[in-house]
């Protein structure tokens, strides 16, 4: 089992990885929304989960997902955001967009794990 | 009467400490204790390690979160869950750019003040630097303490 984390902050990839990790994931990841793009192009087939980021330089986490959603090779990769914007109208965008899950920032372990096992259809 | 400019500000300010000490508590497993608001004259960074993020939109504005290197490597562990792990400057200015990125986007979700939108973080580090930002209103500064560790958020409208 393959996650992508999509986030610009390398310490919030390092909490992701370590709980992808003990959840028993293989967590691949990405600093910007180009290059995650990139590893889904090449690796999208093999991804069974992405966690993006909203706020990043360059293309933002609303973009990445329409991108994902568009493209009809990967389109299918559940996509949960991880982000501080908590607002309901950004909840409302994402999930319009195509997201399947919302975890704000910060998180801890526990609700992080929870989340992951949601969005792949086999926790809550 | 408050204008609406101070009586955002008031909420503004009121959240952040909310929302500094709610990450705090819960990434470093610390009892914070927050001293009483201060108000200075200007807007300057006075610690080694600084994230300081725009406020944009509603109620322009600049926020910055500054600390210890020491402080800001034991908050770091605790969110990561590494205590172990020696960090490098660019963990240090990665993970002080995402605490005040959090702290901001804590507030601008918890304040409800419609139209804010903030700005992508800027790190600053350093033994010695001035760094100093004309505001058109006086600094609110916000301490927060936890067992040997402490750490700032200033912001002005």
């Amino acid at each position: 089992m393959k996650l992508l984390t999509i986030d610009d902050s390398k310490t919030i990839r390092r909490v992701i990885a370590g709980i992808g990790g003990i959840l028993g994931f293989d967590v691949l990841e990405a600093e910007n929304g180009v290059a995650g793009l990139e590893i889904l192009q090449d690796l999208g087939q093999e991804i069974n989960l992405i966690l993006l980021d909203w706020n990043m330089p360059g293309m933002n986490g609303l973009e990445v997902l329409k991108s994902i959603k568009a493209n009809p090779r990967i389109k299918n990769i559940p996509v949960m955001m991880v982000t501080t914007e908590g607002e309901r109208e950004y909840i409302i965008k994402a999930i319009q967009a195509g997201a399947v899950h919302y975890q704000t920032k910060p998180f801890s372990q526990e609700e992080m794990a929870a989340r992951i096992m949601e969005a792949l259809g086999v926790g809550g | 009467m408050m204008s609406d400019q101070a009586n955002n500000c008031r909420i503004m300010v009121e959240t952040l400490q909310n929302v500094t000490c709610q990450i705090l508590e819960s990434e470093t497993w610390n009892r914070v204790v927050c001293e009483p608001v201060k108000t200075l004259p200007i807007f300057q960074l006075t610690q080694e390690v600084c994230g300081v993020i725009y406020l944009l939109g509603s109620c322009p504005g600049v926020v910055a979160v500054m600390t210890s290197q020491r402080s800001l490597a034991a908050i770091i562990k605790s969110i990561t869950g590494n205590e172990t792990r020696e960090l490098t400057q660019e963990d240090l200015l990665d993970g002080v750019a995402e605490l005040a990125n959090m702290v901001c986007g804590g507030m601008k979700s918890q304040s409800q003040i419609s139209g804010i939108t903030i700005s992508t973080p800027m790190a600053i580090m350093g033994s010695e630097y001035v760094a100093q930002w004309k505001t058109a209103h006086p600094t609110q500064q916000l301490t927060f303490h936890m067992q040997d560790h402490s750490l700032i958020v200033i912001f002005s409208i």
